[in-house]
């Protein structure tokens, strides 16, 4: 069994063959979370897919939460305007963007290292972000970042964003909300664009992933 | 033999630490990870790490006009301000728990990919189940649980061990609970001779307190 864990860019992914717990607005945070706690819920997966969503998202609990299994009393930010005001003002308490950069980090770091002492086979990319290392000059204490670009299993995020590779590749922008090919949603269909872009990837990587 | 010790002011207050203290008053555990990992990439696998759990609901965020330095960043330490924020943003202690039982998970395995002997326990928030009945989503503790390296988080509190065991505390902290109050550096010794029985009945582990 395989299984997907991003945000409604992963939801957009209906025919994904495996188990997809990818959930509207969800966090790059809330993956994590909820990929551990799946696993300790019902075993581990032969493999782990993680479609990374905007870094710059968080998830909060509050009166408005859901409580649930797996994702727990867990709000994301973008369920309320309430809360998208309070995440803008907390981002805000900072000067800049270095702590969503350093913690985004930080987690995928722990993450992977996590996944393999699990023994879980897993890819992990960039769906929408686009990164670009200009943002990081300067910053300090962010050495870290070198296991990320080490690692096999993380395909490499100044140079791959899954959305703008699905519209370079004919993915057509429906989505009425952007025009941004990198921030669109795409139909189901197009996500054979990106399956194809895996297979090939998992395939020149020996990830050893069956997808 | 390289030992590091990373935690907020309770850290800090071990003086005679024999290593390397990273301790930061007001720090938060996401401080401890974030540091220890960028000490480790920086200057290489020290033989034993301890990481004293600090708060659960501390948080940290990075102002980089008034600092951007190595290991440490632009992250600052202290101020209530934001607190108020994340009191609106979180409405109970779930969030804390939750993240710090996932990042302990995290960090555990990652300093065990790096064959980096550790050890992680409570230093001040005196964990009670009741606090968290009900809660969904906390299957993760079972992890937590399962790991040796990580002292049974319910049973053990290290401030509220040296308390019991006749330590001796700041007098500017007699007006808060055992648990968190600052110990004198005299005291850590209570503290340190129950990590290394601990190391040693768990872990057949020993370090060189020196």
């Amino acid at each position: 069994m395989i299984l997907l864990n991003g945000c409604s860019f992963g939801w957009a992914w209906q025919s994904f063959p495996g188990v997809n717990i990818s959930k509207t607005g969800g966090s790059f945070y809330r993956s994590v979370r909820t990929t551990v706690e799946y696993c300790a819920s019902n075993g581990n997966p032969n493999a782990v897919l993680i479609p990374i969503t905007f870094i710059d998202r968080d998830e909060y609990i509050t009166s408005i939460s859901q409580d649930s299994i797996i994702e727990g009393p867990y709000s994301v930010s973008t369920a309320s305007t309430e809360l998208k005001q309070l995440n803008e003002t907390f981002n805000m308490l900072s000067d800049t963007s270095y702590a969503t950069w350093d913690r985004f980090f930080l987690t995928l770091t722990l993450f992977c290292a996590w996944l393999e002492k699990q023994n879980i086979k897993y890819i992990i990319w960039d769906q929408c972000n686009k990164f670009d290392k200009v943002h990081l000059t300067g910053y300090k204490a962010i050495n870290k970042f070198k296991y990320i670009e080490e690692n096999k299993n993380i395909v490499d995020l100044f140079n791959f964003c899954a959305n703008q590779y699905m519209y370079d590749n004919g993915a057509i922008i429906t989505d009425p909300r952007t025009k941004v090919p990198s921030q669109a949603h795409y139909e189901d269909q197009y996500y054979k664009v990106l399956a194809n872009y895996l297979r090939e990837y998992i395939k020149q990587h020996n990830l050893g992933i069956d997808l | 033999m390289t030992l590091l010790l990373n935690g907020c002011s309770y850290g800090y207050e071990w003086k005679d630490f024999p290593g390397y203290n990273l301790s930061q008053s007001g720090g938060s555990i996401a401080r401890s990870v974030r540091t220890t990992i960028e000490w480790i990439v920086a200057n290489g696998n020290p033989d034993y790490v301890f990481i004293p759990l600090t708060l659960t609901n501390r948080f940290e965020i990075a102002k980089i006009m008034e600092q951007n330095i190595p290991i440490e960043g632009p992250y600052i330490t202290g101020g209530h301000t934001h607190y108020e924020i994340g009191a609106k943003l979180s409405d109970s202690c779930y969030l804390g728990w939750d993240y710090a039982f996932m990042y302990i998970t995290l960090l555990s395995a990652w300093l065990d990919q790096r064959g980096v002997k550790h050890l992680i326990w409570d230093q001040a928030n005196m964990f009670d189940r009741k606090d968290i009945q009900g809660f969904n989503g906390m299957e993760k503790l079972k992890l937590v649980e399962a790991n040796p390296r990580i002292i049974p988080l319910f049973d053990f509190c290290g401030n509220q061990y040296m308390y019991d065991n006749g330590g001796e505390w700041d007098e500017d902290d007699s007006h808060l609970e055992t648990n968190t109050r600052h110990y004198k550096n005299e005291s850590y010794i209570i503290l340190q001779e129950y990590l290394e029985k601990y190391m040693k009945d768990v872990l057949n582990e020993k370090v060189e307190w020196k």
